[in-house]
């Protein structure tokens, strides 16, 4: 027999069966597999009848020849134990046996002595099986997992790229914004920068510092930036100490800190700070805004200049008589102290009555505001001081230096004259010794001397010499007229040259046709003057010029009194007025009519040679009007005219010579 | 906010300036008022006070004395380690810049410029107690 013994300890299961099938022997693990015991198993059973294989075929296991010559190969097969029942499970182990499984069969055949034996070998590859099927499924998860974390890495870095796509796309708007604030700032003019603890600026700060402090500020210490003295550093810094440790609330440290820079081009430079505070309310910087209002202050200047000057003007006009007398008498007296003091002829109690003179001058000045001179005279009185108490000797160098402010005074009354001319005028036509009495008590005076017991010798002298006045100053307000027809259309004007000496009107009497002279006027510019590149191109000053002559004449042995308006502009265009005529008045018969008849078309009211109504004329109103008032006053007026020589509008109006004519008249105009 | 009876001590050489702040100070209901002319007058009143057992609670003086001055007094107070909370408000003129700002970093409480109003007084009053008795006086 031979010694199966060699299989016992194998972790195989191993049969060893006849050609009945019965199992000669088999091991432990045979046993095992089997659910059974070897003394069981040994006891003849068969070992068809312990398995229910998958593939039955394997060799013919139940029935049928074994007939197998050859081992067969290892095959996979799934075993069942075929009856449980005959398992008796004594122990919890073997109770845990599996009864189903996988194993790798293989038969060999052998012949022992002279009979066959077949050898069954089972490798229980169940264990294998579900530890392989256990790792192929980790493995999966595995795989997803891999697969998951590369979708993310994916995402992320699409993400970074996104975030860094972001991160420039809001850097390029904060650009963009600090840009826009720094314009903002920057076409405010003020200078905008941020000071540390250390009284450090930062290197954020606006390009108008470098104008309105005039330097860079960045990492400069703000004394450097405000070119403060070291003792103004000083207090900077203890100021800027207050600041930060807050031991006054900010509004209340802020009127402590300088409030303007000295620029060294004498802008005006004010300085503004403000608190900046982080999370905590803390404050950790300071800003400062340096705004250049140098435009507001010279506005304020002049404005306060214009102020005084209206000041003065009030009171000079206040004080008229007084003023004008001041004005001419010092004019007077500064030149002979001048002379005097140049030609060194000056005795002792001279001096005092100079420097008396000048401090009287000096407190009048003042009244009238004219603190120029005001401040001359202070000037004078420094330098003659010492001389007044006796002591000359410094009054070789005084002496030149007396004499360059009286220079001065000189010159502010000269400027102050041009300066102030028509004002002048005006309130010197008061002469000397003159009374002011309103019209009506004129008027009512001169109604006594109508008496026929009177001479009418009265009535005359009455007229001529009490109730006249000269005409310019009611031809004054022309000039103003013309002007500003000139300057609206760009044209090019002298003051009206008035020749109206010795010429006196009677109040009231004349005021509407004076008036209405302002149509004439605006004519002369608007029709007559042309524009200076015009008058240039036909050898004319660029400058029109107009004239107002006013003439005493005769006639019919009665006064009267001739007002001629001439200017020098193209003159009026007869042909065109030929032209004009027939549409405007289509009734006239012209083929009769002169040069001369046809200027004097001009008076027709609503006659106007323009296709259009300008500002000013073309209403086809104005001449007419002239007419109109002259008529009324018994007078006559003619138009004369030049092509390019310009134009003569000639008035005769008599003068009033009898009271009974004046009353009527001023009924007339009441009317 | 501030007790009628608050113990307020105001300095000035001026006889009327320490008249016309007493009125506004009256005005505005304070009783416990007392004056000193000079520095030297007014920390003996402070040390007076206290020993006596009503203590001086808020300084009211002016800046420019003859002598030491109201930022002299004020470091005076300051040193001593009881006077670190003692309101102190100075009254200066526009052109004591300079003083105020060093009286600013030497504590004092708040400043006010001559002349001024019952309410700009009532506003510094107010700031000076905020600043030292949060929760009130008591």
């Amino acid at each position: 027999m031979v010694n199966y013994s060699v299989f016992d300890a194998l972790f195989d299961s191993v049969f060893i069966i006849d050609e009945n099938r019965k199992i000669i022997y088999c091991n432990e693990t045979a046993a095992h597999l089997s659910h059974s015991s070897v003394k069981r198993l040994s006891r003849g059973v068969i070992f068809s009848d312990l398995f229910n294989m998958s593939e039955p075929n394997l060799f013919p296991l139940s029935g049928g020849p074994i007939g197998r010559e050859k081992a067969s190969p290892l095959q996979e097969v799934i075993y069942e134990i075929k009856d449980p029942s005959l398992i008796k499970s004594t122990t919890s182990l073997e109770a845990s046996r599996p009864s189903k499984g996988k194993v790798q069969i293989t038969i060999q055949p052998f012949v022992e002595g002279s009979v066959k034996r077949w050898t069954v070998v089972l490798r229980d590859v169940t264990l294998e099986e579900t530890l392989h099927h256990k790792y192929q499924g980790q493995l999966a998860l595995r795989e997803k997992y891999i697969a998951e974390l590369q979708e993310a890495k994916i995402k992320l870095e699409d993400y970074s790229n996104n975030l860094a796509e972001k991160v420039a796309e809001r850097t390029f708007e904060l650009q963009n914004a600090n840009h826009r604030l720094n314009a903002v700032m920057n076409s405010l003019g003020q200078g905008f920068l941020i000071i540390d603890k250390k009284g450090i600026c930062s290197d954020l700060y606006t390009k108008a510092c470098l104008e309105v402090l005039e330097k860079d500020p960045s990492h400069k210490p703000i004394g450097d930036v405000l070119n403060l003295s070291s003792k103004e550093r000083d207090q900077f810094n203890m100021w800027m100490q207050a600041v930060f440790s807050e031991s006054l609330p900010f509004e209340d440290l802020a009127t402590l800190a300088p409030d303007n820079y000295k620029h060294t081009r004498g802008e005006r430079i004010t300085l503004h700070f403000f608190p900046l505070r982080d999370d905590q309310k803390s404050i950790q910087h300071i800003v400062l805004v340096a705004t250049n209002r140098t435009s507001e202050f010279l506005a304020k200047e002049a404005l306060s200049k214009e102020q005084n000057h209206g000041a003065m003007i009030l009171k000079m006009v206040k004080y008229r008589q007084k003023f004008t007398a001041f004005i001419n008498s010092i004019d007077k007296e500064i030149t002979s102290i001048h002379n005097q003091i140049k030609n060194k002829f000056i005795l002792p109690n001279e001096v005092n009555n100079i420097y008396r003179y000048l401090h009287t001058i000096e407190g009048e000045a003042g009244l009238y505001s004219l603190e120029e001179i005001r401040e001359c005279c202070r000037q004078i009185q420094t330098f003659m001081e010492p001389w007044r108490q006796g002591d000359s000797r410094e009054s070789n160098i005084l002496l030149p230096k007396v004499l360059v402010e009286l220079e001065k005074i000189k010159k502010y009354l000269k400027e102050f004259r041009i300066e102030n001319t028509d004002l002048l005028n005006l309130i010197s036509n008061q002469q000397e010794n003159s009374l002011e009495i309103s019209l009506d008590h004129v008027l009512a005076f001169g109604k006594l001397l109508q008496d026929p017991r009177l001479p009418l010798e009265l009535q005359t002298q009455f007229l001529t010499t009490i109730l006249k006045q000269p005409i310019l100053p009611c031809l004054k307000f022309l000039d103003d007229v013309a002007q500003q027809v000139a300057t609206t259309q760009n044209k090019k004007l002298y003051p009206i040259y008035y020749s109206c000496e010795n010429v006196y009107i009677t109040p009231k009497i004349y005021d509407a046709l004076l008036a209405s002279l302002v149509h004439a006027i605006r004519n002369a510019v608007d029709h007559g003057i042309e524009p200076p590149e015009v008058r240039k191109s036909s050898g004319k000053e660029e400058m029109g010029t107009i004239r107002i002559n006013c003439t005493n004449t005769f006639y019919e042995g009665q006064p009267w009194i001739q007002i001629q308006i001439s200017d020098d502009g193209s003159g009026i265009d007869v042909q065109k007025i030929r032209n004009l005529l027939p549409i405007k008045f289509p009734t006239m018969n012209l083929t009769s009519l002169s040069d001369f008849e046809i200027l004097q078309t001009v008076f027709l009211p609503g006659f106007s040679s323009r296709e259009q109504v300008s500002q000013f004329s073309g209403r086809g109103v104005g001449l007419d009007a002239v007419k109109s008032e002259v008529e009324l006053l018994k007078g006559n007026i003619q138009m004369d005219s030049k092509p390019n020589n310009g134009s003569v509008l000639t008035i005769n109006i008599p003068k009033i010579t009898k009271i009974e004519n004046l009353e009527n008249k001023l009924k007339l105009m009441s009317a | 906010m501030f007790r009628s009876d608050t113990h307020i001590l105001v300095v000035d050489d001026s006889i009327n300036i320490r008249r016309i702040v007493v009125d506004h100070l009256q005005k505005l209901g304070f009783s416990k008022i007392v004056a000193a002319e000079n520095t030297a007058e007014a920390l003996e009143k402070l040390k007076s006070y206290k020993q006596s057992g009503s203590p001086i609670q808020l300084v009211l003086s002016d800046l420019n004395m003859p002598g030491p001055s109201g930022l002299d007094f004020l470091k005076e107070v300051r040193k001593d380690p009881q006077y670190q909370a003692l309101p102190f408000i100075l009254i200066t003129t526009e052109s004591e810049k300079g003083a105020v700002i060093e009286a600013a970093v030497n504590g004092v409480s708040g400043y006010i410029v001559k002349p001024f109003n019952a309410d700009t007084l009532t506003k510094r009053l107010k700031e000076a107690y905020r600043k030292h008795y949060p929760e009130g006086l008591n």
